[in-house]
């Protein structure tokens, strides 16, 4: 898999450090991407017409503000497979759906351990575009989620379909928050969406428990699952998830 | 053996169970009916410690040892096995991680995928259920059958000495009742030592499993005690007028 490195606040991609961190992808690929040493990150991604890529993003550095801005031409699908576990980011996520039939799915999954804000929004500025959106998000320690989402589609832009689900689970008692939003200003659109914060049933651990599994245990295999389903589990960061999980709940 | 001595239990500030006593032997199959909402839910729960159940008073003791400070897995790993009325659906969980942790926390060892594989093929088989549902999660998109007999798959994986089964032929239909009970009844053979208690409203189960006791439960306690004979006299006439009977005692005293 090809390999896409953000260090020291610059872009590069095989070795090649990349002009003004803009980056055109014009055929089918898939991408690692890593970031190392960065203080602000920001990265400009297109995907010209007719071209599937998908990104799988790892963030285990200290980053403390990103921006990220994505726009998807005529008939291209972008997916991203994506897992940050730091504390204190502010991350903005921009996904422009410029070219009509372009595609956007769009799975997140964190564990935040202090402040994490994110603001992301796509924005469907063509006929026929897609957005599929999960975010699936855990706190732990001092860890706190400020999680606003906005999906817009503009007038005349027909037959779009926007889901956009976000959940986020506590561990803690800190507030975390999500803020929806849905700005659709066309009647033909397909719009689905969710946002839950809340903790793990205890009707959930009481039937694991009930089968000999330990606290820890049951509540082990339920953020696994939680983090695991919300991302391609073919992704390579799955073994380190599986780490920083049994580092909390051992 | 299980040994219920003057059991208090409330929900909510509301008294549940008052004055439960019950004893099972081991290889006993003890039923316990009753008319809806009068807390046989509630003691399978509390049996295996559910936190939302407080006890007030009384004592719930297996195989000669108090349970009823312990947590809800320590219970479990005891060998007490429920078989629940509304089995959890869990997002994410695989039903194949799920059953290999529970096997493994059983038996206090690692167990290879090839062991559990072969386990798994063997039980899927005699419940006649499709082999796929190892992979999917935990009771997600399952049928109200395949729920059941995902229950009675975990009960013959985690080899318990005493099995609850509360209500497992609701949402069960005729040919899977067949299997599900089939599946109990043998293990019931296999394992001679292993006690049953059933909570149900429908005699099919009782023509597989027929208890040596059947219990009454009103009130929040027993009100009587019989062979099967009071099991067939509730089938056809219900339970008016065993309630009746404990009401009128009631009234005189």
């Amino acid at each position: 898999m090809n390999k896409i490195i953000v260090k020291k606040n610059k872009v590069e991609i095989d070795n090649h450090i990349i002009n003004n961190n803009k980056i055109i992808f014009d055929e089918d690929k898939d991408y690692i991407v890593e970031y190392e040493n960065n203080t602000n990150v920001n990265l400009n991604i297109t995907v010209a017409s007719n071209t599937n890529i998908n990104l799988y993003i790892v963030n285990l550095d200290n980053n403390k503000n990103i921006n990220l801005n994505y726009t998807i031409l005529q008939n291209s699908n972008l997916t991203i497979n994506k897992f940050y576990y730091k504390d204190d980011i502010f991350e903005e996520v921009n996904i422009d759906l410029k070219g009509k039939n372009s595609k956007i799915i769009y799975n997140f999954s964190a564990i935040s351990t202090d402040n994490q804000k994110y603001y992301l929004k796509i924005n469907h500025l063509e006929e026929n575009t897609k957005s599929i959106i999960s975010n699936g998000l855990v706190t732990v320690k001092n860890g706190k989620i400020d999680f606003r989402i906005d999906s817009i589609v503009e007038k005349e832009k027909t037959k779009c379909i926007m889901d956009q689900s976000t959940k986020i689970i506590t561990t803690n008692e800190v507030k975390s928050t999500i803020k929806p939003n849905m700005y659709i200003d066309e009647y033909d659109v397909e719009a689905k969406h969710s946002s839950v914060v809340g903790t793990i049933k205890e009707e959930e651990l009481f039937y694991l428990m009930s089968r000999g599994i330990s606290y820890n245990e049951a509540f082990k295999l339920i953020i696994k699952g939680y983090l695991f389903s919300n991302i391609n589990k073919n992704m390579f960061i799955c073994s380190y998830i599986l780490e920083i999980i049994n580092k909390y709940w051992r | 053996m299980l040994e219920i001595k003057n059991l208090k239990v409330s929900v909510d500030n509301k008294v549940i169970l008052n004055d439960f006593n019950l004893k099972i032997e081991d290889g006993q199959i003890c039923a316990i009916m009753g008319p809806n909402g009068v807390g046989k839910s509630t003691l399978s729960r509390v049996i295996l410690g559910d936190k939302n159940y407080q006890i007030l008073n009384g004592s719930i003791r297996y195989n000669n040892q108090r349970i009823d400070q312990m947590s809800t897995d320590e219970r479990a790993r005891l060998g007490i096995f429920l078989a629940m009325q509304y089995p959890n659906t869990i997002e994410g969980v695989s039903n194949q991680d799920f059953l290999k942790t529970a096997m493994e926390s059983n038996l206090n060892r690692h167990i290879g995928l090839y062991e559990f594989i072969l386990e798994c093929e063997k039980n899927l088989e005699e419940l006649k259920m499709d082999p796929s549902l190892i992979h999917r999660n935990l009771n997600d998109g399952f049928s109200g059958g395949e729920k059941k007999k995902n229950e009675v798959l975990q009960m013959k994986l985690l080899n318990p000495s005493l099995i609850i089964l509360d209500e497992i032929d609701s949402g069960l239909d005729v040919d899977s009742m067949k299997i599900v009970f089939t599946n109990i009844k043998k293990y019931l053979e296999e394992h001679p030592k292993t006690s049953l208690l059933i909570i149900s409203h429908y005699p099919m189960l009782f023509d597989y499993l027929k208890p040596d006791t059947v219990n009454i439960l009103s009130q929040g306690k027993i009100i009587k005690t019989s062979n099967y004979s009071l099991a067939k006299d509730i089938f056809e006439n219900g339970y008016n007028k065993y309630i009746k009977a404990l009401n009128d005692e009631d009234k005189n005293e």
